[in-house]
């Protein structure tokens, strides 16, 4: 264990020594250099939306600089998106100039995020223009960010920087041009409004990159709770009007989250707080987490359709339990100066920061009914655990190396995700460790203690929006002055060794019991019929889209046996056209017959034929009640602000 | 500027220099590496190595930076299910917390090697797929790692597949012993088995297409389908060719024997990357035998045959490195000369080998240079960017307004012109005695084994200078590192053409793959796919200036419901009317009216001959080699 760390740390600096021969600028934290973009002289930056429907849009700024050799960054590591995610790719046209004569840039050789120029004498501001093309596709952070008639607009993405300095001490003063008739969200305090002009006022570099402004022909934005000065929002953006017609059963559920979440945490650590959701088939789910704001992202009918939320309900919830939750709260090593080289952020306890985040926006959801009542619950937590232990990468991957790797697991796709393991994972996992570890404080403490109170002593009381960084030891701290037990070791077994079982015990320990039958699972029911997928991995061990193309096989099952694999198309089930339907009524039957079911397989233009042995019917996991046993998930999922 | 470049590179040879460590894995104890392609067709490949190591703290690394491919393309989410043991027992791996291609190990006292296994998903829905039913392109990098920070030209690696039944494969790999579905290959370099990708596949063809001096080379194809086998003698001819135009073009050769690896795999898709006595090659299913591939994309082999003189044997200082690793980055300025004078020699070695008609070079030329002339880019990115910025352009080309962006092509097809009008200036200023072919046998003429000669941005000024004084200094000066609001422009009427732009066809402007497609950049400015879908819209352009943007689709054309001859009459009657070209457009699941007053006609480019004049590019691309294909010495 410890020359694991020991190990760890002493070939981490090996590697920064490397990076700082390798790239001749100035490093770490220690010499960051003075910031010329003061409160009294920030850089300006003027975000031209107008042209957003076609796919593009400007922006314009002055950026205060010294003579001589100068560079200029544009952001690399994103908030939020764990990854060197900066999408350099959308950047274009840059023109950089001081008193209108052109200056001459060159991109670094190595960092190609960086960009030089060598400013005149007595020149203290140039001015920066470049284009920003919002609509790539194939890469995960960012496809379409705009249609017709919405626009998500984050601040990185329109800026370059002064390099090597502290954004929490460069200032920014921003501006906003809108298209026609289109109004905006975001928690920027605002000092004029013009027309279709908006001017912010002065904030810090980090600030403003954490402050997405969404913007839109369509919106409705809905007050969710107020006290005092504080307040929080529900701002929504549709491609279509109808799109905003959800029940107030709905509105209730979202009003309930603020009220929850302070319940939840013993207090806030933001003073207004935007909830900016676009709705719309066009623009790829997403959801960032912001101090004051998130950036949700889901389809058309996600606040209309049930199956959006059952299958996605957790999105909002999610991402404002982030606002203490790695935002305020923040691995020590995540917090870095800046949004660049040579500070990469290290991402290894992301498996509190998303995998708590995950189980506390489920409970969030679920407290409010978002999700589903607090007795869906434990048909939720079967969907999810069954996934997990049914997954054969993590006879070879511990959860550590996807949360260490996750700067290139977020950006992966491909085939046989079950035998990589994803990024998904150390959320999904995450969620039944900490809801492990909130079963295990119940019953250490008789019912008096909950994780509800890990979470006050983690992240508790009520500040404006700052960051306070945390070390594992620092957690398994926290949780010990909740109940006493071995927290240590508990990380160690399910984060940092290969665990052959995810965390198991607190199914019987809520008492429940997991068991498989013919009867469909209500949430993975919803995944498929929102992802437009096939099911069948607890039994014949495969996944297809609705038309037959195999998306995955389980590795050692009977799908994999008899063959199927990646690339690969179900046309014909026992001699029928393939439907879901067809299919599954297929697998089903396979309890009392003999014959397994006979397949037509298309793959790179080639027909044949292939048998399945498989018998043992359709599988679906469900969670049942132990009698005489207390039903904590109950308890634990029921509303509990006052 | 230039001092950027120059002290990154120079901190990087220090490194290099000071700081390599001593390799295990040596000709007497090499690693080992068992590539099982067995379950190829399900996309999955096992990898099962032996690696030499010491005890106490090790790190291996899996590579990043891919030859060839110019960027950190090494596919670290293809890789799983990482298993490490010493003498059975397991051991825990982790991976660095910033560089995600190193895994660090703690070996165990006395253990000197270990097991190491991993699984390489070969294929991802909507991904680059590596394998079929019945072809699997054969990647080394994919398969192993190694120890960090060696010296790969002196660690050793002993490689075998096995492929699965019926299969056979090539690569240019010495081999040891063949025992029915197992290949044992020779112990070679790291550096030597990453640079011979293994092609296997179920229908396979080997052609010797050229021998002289005990060297040979192949064409060795292999394809989903049988009956894409079947290429014309007529076809074949051609590419026997190949070999000979390009030794008496280069005046030499450094490979021994060489090996074109070819895929007919529509489902594979089309790429092709270089290696010093081998290429991988990728097309399409029917690239043998239909005549449209070779004209549009017949320079396939011949650019990465090219490569093995310029890019393997001759290669930027920047982009020689140790190993593939960090903190060993490519630095890729020069590749106006790697990829850019190689897309010009690749184009040139088609036309003379007759794989594509010297004649129709002059057509070829006027699409490619419209392209550049009217590409909005241009006027803000200069091409050193391109090349600079390459490791992102290469990865992330794709999306909306290419043409805005400028891509990673651009120093390949803006090379092409350019260094034809290097050709055409020593051409004129040496009175016809005197053309690029000269210059080609300074830089990598001679005949040797493989090997790497480095060069810099000077070397290469030295060696034209040699063959033709010149301010060749200026002259990349203006085209590479300064923004060029024209692309090199004077080579046309130096060879004797001039461009035009009338409503003729030009065979080489079209959308690839789609006979219903309409390159209307240089009229409206616009592309349009089959179904009217804009691919893309030119900055300034008269359809910019509409409202047309990327993704919408043009449902009718005055009020007649889409198609390419619906279209091009519109384009073609509006030049008589004063009255605009009304589009009925569909964004998303919204319709509009956009309004196009465009009233020039159809514009389509063309060269043509000036009378009197020399007709350099017929010289140029007419066949050079003699009936003998055997090399001078």
């Amino acid at each position: 264990m410890q020359v694991f760390l020991r190990f760890r740390a002493a070939a981490c600096v090996a590697f920064l020594g490397m990076l700082l021969g390798a790239i001749p600028l100035p490093s770490l934290g220690a010499t960051l250099d003075p910031s010329l973009a003061t409160a009294s002289n920030p850089m300006t930056v003027v975000l031209d939306e107008r042209l957003a429907g076609r796919g593009i849009a400007y922006t314009h700024m002055t950026i205060p600089v010294s003579p001589g050799a100068f560079t200029l960054d544009y952001p690399e590591w994103i908030p939020g998106e764990h990854g060197p995610t900066g999408p350099l790719h959308d950047m274009s046209e840059l023109r950089i100039s001081a008193n209108g004569q052109p200056i001459t840039w060159q991109r670094d050789p190595v960092d190609m995020y960086a960009f030089h120029i060598t400013v005149p004498p007595g020149v203290h501001r140039v001015n920066v223009d470049f284009t920003v093309l919002l609509n790539q596709q194939n890469n995960f952070t960012d496809g379409q960010l705009a249609t017709r008639n919405i626009m998500v607009g984050n601040w990185n993405r329109y800026i370059l920087y002064q390099r090597n300095i502290d954004n929490t001490k460069y200032y920014v003063t921003a501006s906003l041009v809108l298209p026609q008739d289109w109004d905006y969200a975001n928690a920027l305090p605002v000092r004029s409004r013009n027309g279709r002009r908006v001017d912010f006022k002065t904030v810090t570099l980090e600030t403003l990159v954490d402050s997405p402004t969404d913007s839109g022909r369509y919106y409705r934005h809905i007050l969710t709770w107020s006290q005092g000065g504080a307040r929080s929002y529900l701002d929504l953006f549709a491609d279509h009007t109808e799109d905003f017609d959800m029940p107030a059963s709905e509105i209730a559920a979202y009003k309930c989250m603020t009220p929850e979440a302070i319940a939840l945490y013993g207090g806030r650590h933001w003073n207004v707080y935007h909830s900016e959701l676009t709705l719309s088939d066009l623009i790829p789910g997403q959801g960032i987490e912001h101090h004051q704001s998130s950036d949700d992202r889901a389809d058309d009918d996600f606040v209309t359709k049930e199956d959006e939320m059952l299958a996605g309900g957790d999105l909002l919830t999610h991402e404002f339990s982030h606002s203490w939750n790695g935002k305020y709260r923040r691995p020590f090593d995540l917090q870095q100066p800046n949004f660049n080289e040579p500070y990469p952020e290290h991402t290894e306890l992301l498996w509190q920061y998303e995998g708590m985040n995950q189980y506390i926006g489920d409970v969030l959801a679920f407290r409010c009914r978002i999700k589903g009542k607090a007795s869906d619950y434990p048909e939720y937590l079967a969907s999810t655990y069954a996934q997990l232990a049914y997954e054969p990468g993590r006879r070879t991957t511990p959860i550590i190396d996807i949360t260490t790797g996750a700067p290139y697991y977020y950006a992966t796709s491909g085939a046989y995700e079950s035998l990589r393991r994803s990024s998904g994972d150390f959320y999904t996992e995450g969620e039944l460790m900490w809801l492990d570890a909130d079963t295990i404080i119940r019953q250490l403490t008789g019912e008096r203690k909950s994780l509800d109170d890990y979470t006050k002593v983690f992240a508790g009381g009520v500040s404006a929006p700052r960051v306070v960084t945390y070390t594992r030891a620092d957690l398994e701290h926290y949780l010990s002055e909740v109940v006493s037990y071995d927290w240590h070791a508990f990380f160690q077994k399910y984060v940092y060794s290969i665990a052959v079982q995810p965390p198991t015990d607190m199914i019987g320990r809520a008492g429940y019991k997991l068991v498989f039958t013919d009867k469909p699972n209500k949430y993975d029911e919803a995944y498929e019929s929102t992802g437009k997928s096939v099911n069948s991995w607890y039994d014949v061990g495969v996944q297809m889209n609705d038309k037959g193309d195999i998306r995955d096989v389980r590795e050692g099952s009977a799908a994999w046996n008899d063959g199927l694999g990646i690339g690969m198309k179900i046309v014909a089930v026992n001699g029928r056209g393939f439907g879901s339907d067809v299919w599954k009524a297929a697998v089903k039957a396979t309890s009392s017959s003999f014959s397994g079911v006979r397949l037509v397989v298309e793959q790179d233009g080639y027909y044949h034929d292939l048998t399945l042995h498989y018998r043992g019917g359709a599988k679906y996991p469900h969670l049942v009640r132990v009698k005489g046993t207390t039903d904590m998930l109950t308890l634990i999922m029921q509303r509990h602000a006052k | 500027m230039k001092q950027y470049v120059i002290l990154a590179a120079a901190a990087l040879a220090l490194i290099g220099a000071n700081r390599l460590d001593t390799p295990l894995a040596t000709s007497s104890n090499p690693m080992t590496i068992v590539l099982d392609a067995r379950k190829a067709a399900v996309g999955l490949a096992y990898t099962h190595m032996t690696i030499p190591v010491q005890p106490g703290p090790s790190t291996l690394d899996y590579p990043e930076w891919i030859p060839g491919e110019h960027s950190k393309a090494g596919p670290l989410n293809d890789m799983s299910q990482l298993v490490v043991r010493a003498n059975g027992t397991p051991l825990a791996w982790h991976r660095d917390q910033v560089d995600m291609y190193a895994f660090h190990l703690d070996v165990p006292q006395d253990v000197r090697t270990i097991d190491v296994n991993f699984t390489v998903l070969l294929n991802g829905p909507g991904e680059e797929m590596f394998a079929t039913r019945n072809v699997m392109v054969g990647n080394w990098n994919r398969y192993l790692l190694y120890q960090r920070n060696i010296d790969n030209e002196h660690y050793y690696a002993r490689a075998s597949i096995i492929m699965p039944d019926g299969w056979d494969y090539a690569s240019a790999l010495p081999v040891s012993r063949r025992a029915g579905n197992r290949v044992d290959f020779n112990t070679v370099t790291l550096e030597t088995l990453v640079d011979s990708p293994t092609d296997m596949g179920r229908y396979v063809k080997h052609i010797t297409t050229w021998t002289g001096d005990g060297a040979t080379t192949y064409l060795d194809m292999f394809a989903d389908h049988p009956e894409d086998l079947d290429v014309k003698d007529s076809v074949i001819d051609t590419y026997k060719r190949l070999t000979p135009e390009a030794i008496a073009f280069y005046g030499g050769r450094h490979w021994n024997n060489y090996h074109a690896e070819l895929t007919l795999s529509d489902v594979l898709g089309s790429e092709g990357i270089e290696h010093h006595e081998s290429s991988d090659d990728r097309a399409a299913d029917d690239f043998m035998t239909d005549p449209a591939w070779q004209l549009s994309f017949g320079d396939l082999i011949p650019h990465e045959f090219s490569h093995s003189w310029n890019g393997k044997y001759r290669r930027p200082f920047g982009l020689q490195q140790p190993n593939f690793n960090e903190p060993y980055d490519e630095l890729t300025e020069l590749l106006w000369q790697y990829e850019g004078m190689n897309q010009y020699v690749g184009d040139l070695l088609s036309f003379r080998s007759g794989i594509r008609d010297p004649k129709d070079y002059p057509e070829y030329l006027a699409s490619l240079y419209a392209r550049f002339y009217y590409e909005p880019g241009r006027d803000t990115t200069p091409i050193s960017d391109t090349t600079i910025g390459a490791p992102y352009y290469f990865c992330c080309g794709r999306g909306w307004y290419p043409t805005i962006r400028r891509t990673g092509g651009d120093f390949y097809g803006e090379g092409e012109l350019m260094w034809l009008d290097a050709d055409t200036i020593i051409r004129e200023q040496s009175h016809g005695a005197k053309s690029l072919d000269d210059y080609v046998k300074v830089f990598a003429g001679g005949v040797s084994s493989p090997k790497v000669v480095t060069y810099t941005r000077a070397d290469l000024e030295g060696y034209l200078n040699q063959v033709q004084p010149y301010d060749w200094h200026g002259f990349f000066q203006k085209y590479v590192y300064s923004i060029a609001p024209q692309p090199p422009t004077d080579e046309i009427e130096r060879a004797g053409y001039k461009l035009v732009y009338n409503d003729k066809p030009n065979k080489f402007v079209r959308v690839r793959g789609s006979s219903e497609g309409v390159v209307s950049w240089y009229d409206v400015g616009v592309n349009l796919s089959s179904k009217g879908i804009a691919m893309d819209v030119r900055k300034d352009s008269p359809a910019w200036n509409a409202g047309l943007a990327p993704t919408m689709q043009v449902i009718a054309v005055n009020g007649r419901e889409y198609k390419k001859q619906i279209w091009t009459e519109a384009i073609a009657g509006a030049k008589m009317t004063n009255s605009n070209i009304d589009l009925l457009v569909k964004q998303g699941d919204w319709y509009s009216h956009l309004s196009l007053d465009y009233h020039d006609g159809v514009k389509i480019p063309h060269l043509e001959r000036i009378p009197g004049t020399t007709d350099m590019l017929e010289a140029i691309m007419s066949p050079h080699a003699t009936a003998s294909p055997a090399p001078s010495k």
